[in-house]
């Protein structure tokens, strides 16, 4: 019983492994050919097979960028506390994968597929750790871990601009991690699960997917995970006008490649996790109803359907997350701290009672108001969203007007008042 | 000599004289030996353990609390506080494993998020700012490191002494400690799948006021650390104002 | 010994082992971020011990504890944190020594050892000469050989 499990978990984290590493790559390329297309140029299109002439439309360029980044002079500084410089890309590296172990890649394969000798039971389930029933809070601690290599990186760098650019993103990561646990925890109560497999189940089962039912807490993950990723418009840490290269300034060679590839494994991570809260996982109406006494039995067909309906819909945000870092201009700091504690807090908890009503009286309000309950819920979401809007814009006037304000600075100091 | 009080005794002693020429005493000698008496003495308790079925369960187990030690050994023996505070993240991540590994998955994630994710990064946030240059020169001499050291080994010593005891040592049957449970009843209620739901249940119901009095204590932590920068940063607005009076 | 009771004690052990370098980490250091560091440490070596016992009792209330033992930490790193940096605005350090007013009516003060400061073994990074001066190259530095 042992040797079947222990094999069947180390097959998943080899393909999970392989899979994130190669898209890692392949997705620095998408990047730039969604760049190119935004700035209406070309994109990088000669590097295809290597050693050879032939072009491929780029696709080789990966390879080539690995290539450089393995060969790169691996400069070490003086002045750099060396243990901990080599601590923190690993750390942060480490924590960027270490969260799939908990994110499904479909839902399950069929029952049956090996003979009975082998001891193999339940049908697989494609998730690296089907067993773990805090999935989310896994989740949450393991993103928290990735804190660390951002603020040891900048201080073991042993440079102003680095520690600065640490600390701020140090701070940027840990005051989001709030909006991000309040998007999570209205999906959680209405699911009532902490497993990402059944908040899948549950939103395949009424067939309404959660952006629709709470879509506050849609937009409250959404903009917590963009800042989680460190992506634009969030991206302050990397914006070499400000900070040179922030906590990554001292870095080269392969440590600076797993800082950006850590980067981009954030980016996958939060794609799958909004695919996967809110977006309805694998599911699609239609395309990937099992059959079964629990709805939940899959032939092959239905299987790979749902893998490629999960990996759609990811494919569908990574792409939004890259088209968004060519649209808007970044925040500035005091914006973004203010965005994340003043705004997306409260709409976070707003959302977090309006599920919680719900989930206790939604019953009760839907069959009096005669209307079926899920078209109630997702009317009742639409209207806290449009409440909470209207009432951030009116309360918080730097949402109209971003100008820094007088407040900034120290009130016994003397300055004449900016004119609104 | 196999005597298992005779080894414990021993291990005692030399984690006493280890653990004192580990921590931070002004000068660099003797520390190597400190590591490696440490190391024996760990070993040597190590041997004490017993067996716990079969060896994926005792090498598992083994790494976890070797990682466990050992980085809470270093957290106190490093002079440079950030590397004090690196290790005891280390030891967060060993002691959540240690969780883990005894079914409580809920309080490993949530050791994880709370003190590594959260408390830990606020005081790295204060050391670094603080601190800036790294170790200072109260940080590489202790208080009383030889007394320190004897004391809390001695306490290792004798509480280790007492849980063997407990359980190896031939009782009375009125005396002999309570039958352990058999997986059945395990499986169906501390290691039982739906773990939040049942820590849940138990939470919000037996122990519903001892929440809502954690609630009040959060806010009042919150509110009380508040006050206490607010008040320093008056004292100094105030110490500013008289100052300038003056000048 | 069956393999319940065999991890009881093992995490037993383990839990007090914990606890006995936090309380060595706690009376011995200095540095008041250390010494909070060690207290944790001994929450973590009881925390332990609790859910070995939730186990093997198969009883919740292990756990509970924990989860209140962890929400009180987490106040307590907040006081804590505010108390150390007002100490710190006022001294300047993160020295629990500079508050050794505090100490009990019959102890002796505290008087500072002075310790010798720490040679760095490193060489000095290199500097640039000022502009027109040759630089001095230190006679040991050139390490080629004289004939090839």
């Amino acid at each position: 019983m042992l040797l079947p499990l222990t094999l069947e978990a180390l097959l998943k984290i080899a393909l999970l492994i392989a899979g994130l590493m190669t898209a890692a790559a392949y997705f620095v390329l998408l990047e730039r050919w969604i760049a190119a297309w935004v700035q209406d140029r070309l994109g990088p299109n000669r590097v295809g097979v290597p050693l050879t002439k032939i072009r491929l439309f780029g696709l080789g360029q990966p390879i080539a960028d690995g290539v450089k980044f393995l060969f790169k002079a691996e400069f070490t500084p003086g002045h750099v506390d060396k243990f901990i410089y080599f601590l923190a890309p690993m750390s942060i590296f480490a924590a960027a994968i270490l969260v799939f172990a908990v994110i499904p890649f479909g839902s399950a394969l069929p029952p049956n597929i090996f003979p009975a000798s082998w001891g193999v039971g339940e049908p697989i389930q494609l998730v690296a750790a089907p067993g773990i029933d805090v999935g989310m809070i896994y989740v949450f601690a393991v993103g928290s871990i990735a804190v660390y290599g951002v603020v040891l990186g900048g201080w073991a760098s042993n440079n102003k601009y680095s520690f600065l650019g640490g600390l701020r993103s140090g701070a940027q990561l840990i005051s989001y991690e709030l909006p991000l646990g309040l998007g999570i925890l209205g999906v959680v109560l209405a699911s009532g699960s902490l497993r990402l497999e059944t908040i899948i189940s549950q939103q395949a089962q009424s067939g309404a997917w959660n952006c629709f039912l709470q879509p506050l807490g849609f937009l409250v993950f959404a903009v917590a995970s963009f800042a989680e990723a460190g992506r634009l418009p969030f991206d302050l840490p990397e914006a070499e006008q400000e900070l040179v290269g922030g906590y990554h300034t001292e870095y080269s060679g392969i440590k600076l490649m797993m800082y950006l590839v850590a980067e981009f494994l954030h980016m996958i991570t939060a794609s799958f996790l909004i695919a996967i809260l809110f977006l309805g996982g694998w599911h699609f109406w239609g395309l990937t109803d099992g059959g079964g006494p629990d709805g939940n039995t899959v032939t092959w067909v239905v299987a790979v359907l749902r893998i490629i309906v999960l990996l759609a819909k990811v494919m569908a945000m990574i792409l939004f997350f890259m088209v968004v870092r060519w649209s808007w201009p970044r925040f500035r700091y005091d914006q973004l701290m203010d965005i994340g504690w003043k705004v997306m807090i409260p709409w976070g908890l707003a959302n977090l009672i309006a599920v919680a009503v719900w989930v206790e009286y939604g019953d009760r309000i839907a069959h009096s108001l005669g209307l079926p309950p899920l078209l109630c819920m997702g009317l009742c979401g639409f209207v806290i969203l449009l409440l909470g809007w209207y009432v951030a814009t009116k309360a918080d006037p730097t949402l109209n007007d971003n100008r820094p304000r007088r407040r900034l600075i120290s009130p016994d100091r003397h300055v004449e008042k900016i004119e609104v | 000599m196999h005597d298992p009080h005779i080894i414990l005794i021993l291990t005692t002693l030399l984690g006493a004289v280890g653990l004192w020429l580990m921590l931070p005493r002004g000068t660099h000698r003797g520390r190597s030996v400190g590591i490696i008496l440490t190391a024996v003495a760990l070993g040597a308790g190590a041997s004490q353990l017993p067996y716990l079925g079969d060896w994926l369960t005792e090498s598992i187990f083994g790494v976890l609390a070797a990682v466990t030690v050992v980085s809470a050994a270093a957290t106190i023996a490093f002079r440079n506080p950030v590397y004090c505070a690196i290790w005891f993240g280390l030891t967060l991540l060993g002691t959540a494993g240690l969780f883990l590994f005894a079914g409580a998955q809920f309080l490993a994630v949530a050791t994880i998020v709370v003190y590594a994710g959260a408390i830990l990064v606020t005081f790295l946030f204060v050391l670094m700012l603080a601190q800036p240059e790294g170790k200072a020169a109260y940080d590489r001499v202790s208080w009383e490191a030889l007394l320190s050291a004897v004391l809390g080994m001695v306490f290792v010593g004798v509480l280790s002494m007492a849980i063997v005891g407990v359980f190896t040592a031939p009782r009375e049957a009125k005396e002999r400690p309570v039958a352990p449970p058999a997986a059945k009843e395990l499986a169906e209620n501390v290691l039982v799948p739906q773990h939040v739901a049942a820590l849940g249940t138990e939470l919000f119901g037996k122990h519903l006021i001892a929440v809502e009095v954690a609630g009040a204590l959060l806010l009042a932590a919150l509110v009380g650390a508040a006050v206490i920068v607010a008040q320093g940063k008056m004292e100094e607005k105030n110490e500013r104002n008289a100052q300038q009076k003056r000048d | 010994m069956s393999p319940e009771i065999a991890l009881l004690n093992n995490y037993l052990i383990v839990g007090a082992i914990l606890f006995g370098l936090g309380l060595i980490g706690f009376m011995s250091r200095r540095n008041m971020i250390v010494m909070f560091l060690a207290a944790e440490m001994m929450l973590q070596g009881v925390s332990l011990s609790l859910v070995a016992w939730s186990r093997f009792r198969n009883d919740f209330g292990g756990q509970m504890l924990v989860i209140f033992i962890i929400a009180v930490a987490a106040c307590e790193a907040a006081i804590a944190l505010g108390l150390v940096t007002t100490l710190f605005q006022r001294s300047g350090r993160l020295d629990i020594a500079d508050w050794h007013a505090l100490r009990e009516a019959n102890q002796p003060a505290f008087v500072d050892e002075p310790i010798s400061e720490e040679t760095s073994t490193e060489e000095p990074l290199p500097t640039l000469a000022r502009a027109g001066v040759a630089p001095q190259v230190p006679p040991v530095k050139t390490d080629y050989r004289p004939n090839v």
